[in-house]
């Protein structure tokens, strides 16, 4: 066994996980990749440099952080679209093809409310 | 052998007898030339090529923003897998100390490499028991 984590702070680790399943995760995924974009780009510029999870505790808990924040702002603005999207992934393997409708409504309103343009896929 | 009342079939020809049988030459009419037919079969053809064609645009289409959205969620799963690891090393750690305390000399957490770089851990090290 490495001593590798003799550096590690178990306080560096708490951190307030999201509990969230992968079809709302899919769901969301393409507006949480233009909402959290610095993060998550620093978080693996920092993983992949070193290659050491140990020294970017702080970038991973930014990114969950971020992560918190935005599935939160889902839920306060776009929560029946979102949720008619998600259970619709879920109920088919979450291939996005066949969601296309809910998807719309969904896109509709995360681009109202919360201004977030889904990315194009050319 | 009289067999009296005994109805039996026997292979007799048809009724009204055979029909004649053709021994004329078959020249059948040309319905369509043969440049008609070959032009047909490539536009069928040209058709599905094109349709094959669309459709794996579409596929390639589909498996980039299946990716991209992939992609868009590894950093967040990165960060918990990462957390989840080094928890589950640092209580190996410690149960490793609390087995090992009559031990003399043992050093619990002694690293079995010489480098001081990370070394991903071996997932039996990781599963909970």
């Amino acid at each position: 066994m490495a001593s590798s984590v003799d550096t590690v702070n178990l306080r560096d680790l708490e951190v307030d996980e999201l509990n969230i399943t992968s079809a709302l995760m899919t769901g969301a995924s393409l507006h949480y990749g233009e909402y959290c974009r610095s993060q998550n780009d620093k978080f693996m510029a920092c993983r992949y440099e070193g290659k050491d999870p140990r020294k970017c505790l702080e970038e991973g808990r930014q990114v969950t952080d971020c992560g918190m924040k935005f599935f939160s702002l889902l839920k306060q603005h776009c929560n029946e679209e979102f949720t008619a999207y998600w259970t619709c992934l879920d109920e088919n393997n979450q291939e996005f093809k066949r969601c296309r409708k809910p998807q719309k409504k969904y896109d509709a309103c995360v681009l109202q409310k919360l201004g977030l343009e889904r990315p194009k896929i050319s | 052998m009289a067999a009296v009342g005994l109805k039996y079939k026997q292979d007799m020809p048809p009724k009204g007898g055979f029909s004649d049988i053709n021994y004329k030459r078959n020249l059948p009419v040309r319905v369509k030339s043969g440049w008609t037919i070959m032009l047909g079969g490539l536009a069928a053809m040209s058709a599905g090529f094109y349709l094959v064609v669309s459709g794996n645009k579409e596929r390639r289409q589909l498996y980039r923003e299946k990716m991209i959205a992939r992609l868009s969620l590894l950093p967040l799963l990165q960060a918990e897998q990462d957390r989840r690891v080094l928890r589950a090393l640092k209580a190996n750690v410690e149960a490793e100390a609390a087995i090992m305390e009559n031990v003399p000399g043992w050093q619990a957490g002694e690293s079995v490499y010489n480098t001081d770089r990370w070394i991903p851990p071996v997932p039996q090290q990781i599963t909970p028991m």
